[in-house]
């Protein structure tokens, strides 16, 4: 199963803009277009298991909200600071959606 | 995989290419997956993909500024400690000097209040005063007090008023 959340980052919503503009001068259909969203999700999940080498880790100032539901959760930090070696980031709200990453269907 | 370090500090170029390896997979997939795809249709996934790349390209995020580096601290050369310099002032001995005569006597008060701070005063007077211990037999704490609260030049005019008028006794 492939996970829609990532469409709502820039390189989904940038995809997403550009399928709309080209739909509506008629340059594609809409299968063509959700057969590109669907080939989009599917790309993604495996460029992050190939190219995702970094290992960082992270503490925040607190945790604002938590949520768990259908599998997802979803969490809210505030004051957090990324560390990777000797360099750090910090950033003030994080927002964290953590989905099950084995799918027991298709891996 | 080795780890990639920024290169100019702004971006590291594994997150460069991310987006390019996640657009060049899933065209390659669409070409493969769909074996009846048009003619028009494939020129529209090449004209999708050369305008995602410009919108996305517009849509970078500002990177964190590096910030400047440290100022350097000023060299403050150490002050030189001014050297007082040497009073031109002659010295007499009391008894030798004429009754009338003016000399300039350099009267010390020593911090008998924790709010004062020791302090000196050169008042004019004749040398009978100084003889005959006049200052010490009039001075009381009024004007101790008015004195020592005063700046330099107003304490030092109000003090000559009081000796003056020790003078005109």
């Amino acid at each position: 199963m492939n996970y829609q959340h990532y469409r709502a980052i820039t390189l989904g919503s940038t995809l997403q803009e550009t399928l709309d503009e080209m739909m509506k001068r008629g340059d594609i259909t809409q299968e063509i277009a959700n057969l590109v969203l669907q080939k989009y999700d599917k790309s993604l999940k495996s460029a992050l298991k190939e190219h995702g080498t970094s290992n960082m880790t992270f503490t925040a100032g607190r945790l604002q909200t938590f949520r768990f539901c259908d599998n997802v959760w979803t969490l809210i930090l505030k004051d957090a600071e990324f560390r990777e070696d000797q360099h750090s980031m910090k950033v003030d709200v994080v927002k964290v959606v953590a989905c099950l990453g084995k799918d027991n269907v298709n891996e | 995989m080795a780890k990639i370090l920024p290169t100019d500090g702004n971006w590291i170029p594994e997150s460069c290419s991310f987006p390019e390896d996640v657009m060049i997979d899933m065209l390659e997939e669409l070409s493969r997956d769909v074996p009846n795809l048009m003619h028009k249709e494939y020129l529209a996934l090449v004209a999708l993909q050369s305008k995602w790349m410009a919108k996305l390209a517009n849509r970078q995020p500002v990177t964190n500024p590096i910030p400047p580096p440290p100022k350097k601290p000023k060299k403050i050369p150490p002050k030189q400690q001014e050297q007082p310099s040497e009073e031109e002032r002659r010295e007499v001995y009391i008894d030798d000097v004429d009754d009338n005569e003016m000399v300039n006597n350099r009267i010390y008060i020593p911090r008998l209040r924790p709010a004062w701070r020791a302090r000196h005063f050169n008042i004019l007077m004749r040398a009978l005063i100084i003889k005959q211990g006049l200052l010490n037999k009039h001075i009381h704490w009024q004007i101790l007090d008015k004195i020592m609260s005063a700046p330099d030049a107003e304490g030092q005019a109000e003090l000559q008023a009081f000796v003056d008028n020790i003078g005109r006794l």
